[in-house]
């Protein structure tokens, strides 16, 4: 009988990563929060921090959600991201599990398998996470290091 | 500073992760906390300087990816999610994915759902900053909602970065004492159910 596809060992630093492409928007009518847009394209410009400040104040004190845009980062960035993200999720989880999170060790940077379960439902929760991407700004690719908390 | 485990996966991607991370500390979260002093009449740089990304950052990436599920999936599990919750960060930066999930509660006391802006990063205030501003940034709870139908068998990425200031910095400026409770109580409450903890 031939492998499954499952049975493959994979190398997950050399695995390729997809291009990123947002599934379509929702065509359902939702009630949608009214939310404040605040764009900081001339964030440097005279009188401009009072001026985005006077129109986030609201959104700060008493909605507590608002819309960032004009911040320059372009969205092939963060579509990228999302790719490499996306990536990780698609490895077989022999592999993801290799470095699984560890919370009480301080080693925080694992996988978290979906293993919870949903109370009495016989479910287990579907949700995957690699909670804790903490990033040190001195950290390099060949040595990352942080403190301990 | 002490080495720490990271997936091989996750390092292999390293320099593509780590930059695009200092830039969202920089150009999203650096300018929402000037104006946020400036609100509050403090000097611009008040809570930057207590973030000192270069010294020691408490600012994290968080990757979440929920797969698609059958509607008898959510029917059934909808009381054993996490529900409503706030933040414990002082900011979080959401990215668009398309795929309708977040809700926000509103004063009113409405769940309402936050719709994707193109090229918008969605912000929203956590505990921290409603602590360190008795509460004048509000943290607002929210929630994961299920997919809708014509969104239910797309996948939903989460790339969330969590911004917390730096606690070092708190301790000296501020004298309390963050991390216990991070470690313990709501890191627990918030991320690690189901995995076996050592608390110890």
């Amino acid at each position: 009988m031939a492998p499954s596809i499952a049975q493959i060992p994979v190398d997950s630093t050399t695995i390729p990563v997809p291009k990123y492409q947002r599934p379509q928007q929702t065509k359902e009518e939702l009630e949608w929060a009214p939310l404040v847009e605040i764009d900081i394209s001339r964030f440097d410009e005279p009188g401009e921090k009072q001026r985005l400040a006077a129109q986030l104040e609201d959104a700060v004190r008493n909605v507590g959600f608002w819309i960032v845009t004009g911040h320059g980062i372009k969205d092939e960035e963060v579509l990228r991201q999302l790719a490499i993200a996306t990536a990780f999720f698609h490895l077989p989880m022999e592999e993801k599990v290799k470095v699984p999170i560890d919370l009480g060790n301080d080693m925080n940077w694992g996988y978290r398998e979906p293993v919870r379960e949903m109370g009495p439902t016989g479910y287990k929760e579907s949700v995957e996470t690699v909670p804790y991407l903490l990033i040190d700004a001195h950290a390099s690719t060949n040595s990352i290091k942080i403190s301990p908390l | 500073m002490k080495d720490v485990k990271v997936h091989p996966f996750v390092k292999a991607h390293w320099d593509e992760i780590a930059p695009f991370h200092r830039k969202l500390f920089e150009r999203v979260a650096k300018p929402l906390y000037i104006l946020i002093a400036s609100m509050l009449e403090l000097p611009a740089d008040y809570f930057i300087s207590r973030n000192a990304y270069d010294k020691r950052s408490e600012d994290w990436l968080r990757w979440m990816m929920h797969p698609p599920r059958p509607r008898e999936y959510y029917d059934a599990v909808e009381s054993y999610g996490i529900g409503g919750h706030t933040d414990q960060s002082s900011l979080t930066l959401l990215f668009e994915q398309n795929v309708a999930g977040l809700q926000m509660l509103t004063t009113d006391g409405v769940w309402k759902w936050v719709k994707p802006v193109p090229g918008g990063i969605t912000i929203n205030a956590g505990e921290l900053f409603s602590h360190l501003t008795k509460g004048y940034v509000k943290a607002t709870i929210h929630r994961v909602h299920a997919p809708v139908d014509d969104q239910i068998s797309e996948e939903r990425l989460g790339c969330i970065y969590f911004s917390l200031m730096n606690v070092v910095s708190l301790n000296n400026h501020f004298n309390i004492r963050t991390a216990p409770l991070f470690a313990l109580h709501l890191v627990r409450n918030c991320f690690a159910w189901g995995t076996s903890l050592k608390t110890s």
